[in-house]
């Protein structure tokens, strides 16, 4: 098992992948506080805590596009090798039991994604630090509800995990991943939000302040039962799968 | 011309079973249904908005859908840029292709071209299925074909930088998901940049937020800055490619 995690972590030493994780949430939460600042007046004139403000004006994009489609890139390139050089065909006529296999792939990937909401929360501090941010610090918003965020979208993370294994083509689970997340904004309005894991994370990261989105622990519950399923149908069905 | 002729159809042929395809036809067909419930659900009271008063139903529709179409044709773009040159790079295909005698630049076009060509199709299926919603939603006025027209055709301008720039990137960087990753985050970005007109003119992402034909925007930044440097970076990308070390 400890081999299998040294190699799959071997497969993405040269791939970027930890600078795209963080170096994309740095970004988002830059403009943030350009646009914090910018219209500063507007956003803290009626007294409100701008650490507060300064957290929705990084998460409302990195939420809506930004954090799908970075998910949808990290499980693509958790399969990239194996997809594109014929290498399940290698790595599974080892003697590596397929499920732990099929497990740590995920696990990596989903510590990745990890490393992406940590860099966010990072990055919202020391931006709140370097400008000078008074006033109480929101713990539930800058710490706790990026966790939450990162609990919610556990179902996508599964679905395109599943989909990256399945598919030798990049562009599916990408153009799957980024097709569903867009829409999430519309239908997070609607009550078939609970049909539509995309919608999960924009109501966790953004509950408190759009009362729209607010459907309280429902979105976890039906997080962790979703992720779980879609996870154990994709390991029964990689189990049976035909490598040749 | 008969070269790139050829390169161009064997472009079409290396997509011929991928997923680009769907995702050319699909993408449209999704963005005109979020914006056919929309307005299927909502039509009446956003008539009776103020902001919107004085505005014809087509025009409604057109302003509903960019919100989301601004965002979903740049990123579907990001990704058949990113295929169309990954696909090469996967199959480790570069030193055949350049071995052969063809000329570089012509290679590199085609690439573009083929980049280019499904995106004015998902342009112009996309206004095509709008048309289509606002019929079936019974719009009460003609269906307004200028507008229609300059929607489109600012489109095609302002996505020439979009796929200049990607491309550029695409056909450089060995790893497809560098060039996604930053087409992804200057789309999420794109509405930011757009919020200062000065500094959307210098960012590709943003000029799709500057298509929609309303008083309210400046078209101008997508028609000149778009097709300014959409030329721009295709002609860098040509230079650069024809310098590429391809081992």
């Amino acid at each position: 098992m400890r081999d299998i995690i040294s190699v799959e972590l071997l497969k993405l030493k040269n791939s970027k992948i930890l600078w795209i994780v963080t170096l994309a949430p740095a970004f988002m939460v830059m403009q943030g506080v350009i646009n914090l600042l910018r219209y500063y007046d507007l956003f803290t004139g009626q007294g409100q805590n701008v650490w507060e403000q300064l957290y929705t004006q990084s998460t409302i994009f990195y939420v809506m596009i930004l954090f799908p489609a970075l998910i949808s890139v990290v499980m693509t390139l958790t399969a990239r090798i194996e997809n594109s050089h014929q290498g399940w065909k290698q790595y599974l006529s080892l003697p590596v039991r397929k499920e732990t296999v099929y497990i740590i792939k995920f696990v990596i990937a989903c510590l990745l994604v990890l490393v992406n909401i940590l860099a966010f929360i990072i990055c919202m501090l020391l931006a709140g630090l370097i400008i000078g941010v008074e006033g109480n610090f929101p713990y539930q918003s800058l710490i706790v509800r990026p966790v939450a965020t990162y609990l919610a979208a556990l179902p996508i993370m599964a679905i395109l995990y599943v989909l990256s294994i399945r598919c030798s083509q990049m562009t599916i689970p990408l153009g799957i991943g980024i097709g569903l997340a867009l829409p999430a904004m519309v239908v997070a309005n609607s009550k078939y939000w609970v049909v539509y894991p995309w919608t999960y994370p924009i109501m966790a990261a953004l509950g408190g302040n759009m009362d729209v989105f607010s459907k309280g622990n429902l979105v976890y519950v039906t997080s962790v039962i979703l992720s779980s399923v879609v996870l154990m149908y994709g390991i029964m069905s990689f189990r049976k799968r035909d490598t040749v | 011309m008969q070269e790139y002729y050829r390169l161009l159809k064997a472009e079409f042929l290396k997509q011929k079973r991928s997923f680009i395809w769907p995702a050319v036809v699909l993408t449209p067909l999704l963005g005109a249904l979020l914006s056919f419930i929309n307005l299927f659900l909502r039509y009446d009271y956003l008539m009776s908005l103020d902001y919107n008063q004085g505005l014809s139903s087509w025009h409604l529709l057109l302003i509903q859908h960019h919100f989301i179409w601004a965002f979903l044709l740049p990123l579907v773009v990001t990704i058949i840029a990113s295929h169309v040159h990954y696909l090469e790079y996967k199959s480790n295909s570069w030193k055949q292709a350049l071995a052969l005698p063809v000329s570089r630049e012509r290679v590199y076009l085609a690439k573009w071209s083929a980049v280019f060509i499904l995106s004015t199709l998902m342009i112009l299926e996309n206004s095509i299925c709008l048309v289509i919603a606002g019929k079936v939603l019974g719009f009460p006025e003609i269906v307004d074909v200028s507008l229609f027209a300059a929607y489109s055709a600012y489109q095609f301008l302002a996505i020439t930088s979009l796929i200049g720039l990607q491309c550029l990137l695409s056909a450089n960087l060995n790893n497809a998901n560098v060039a996604l990753a930053i087409g992804f985050a200057g789309v999420a970005s794109s509405l930011f940049f757009a919020q200062s007109e000065q500094l959307a003119r210098f960012i590709p992402y943003a000029h799709m937020i500057y298509t929609l034909p309303d008083y309210r925007i400046n078209n101008a930044v997508a028609l000149y800055y778009g097709l300014t440097f959409g030329l721009v970076f295709l002609g860098a990308g040509m230079l650069g490619f024809q310098r590429k070390e391809i081992y």
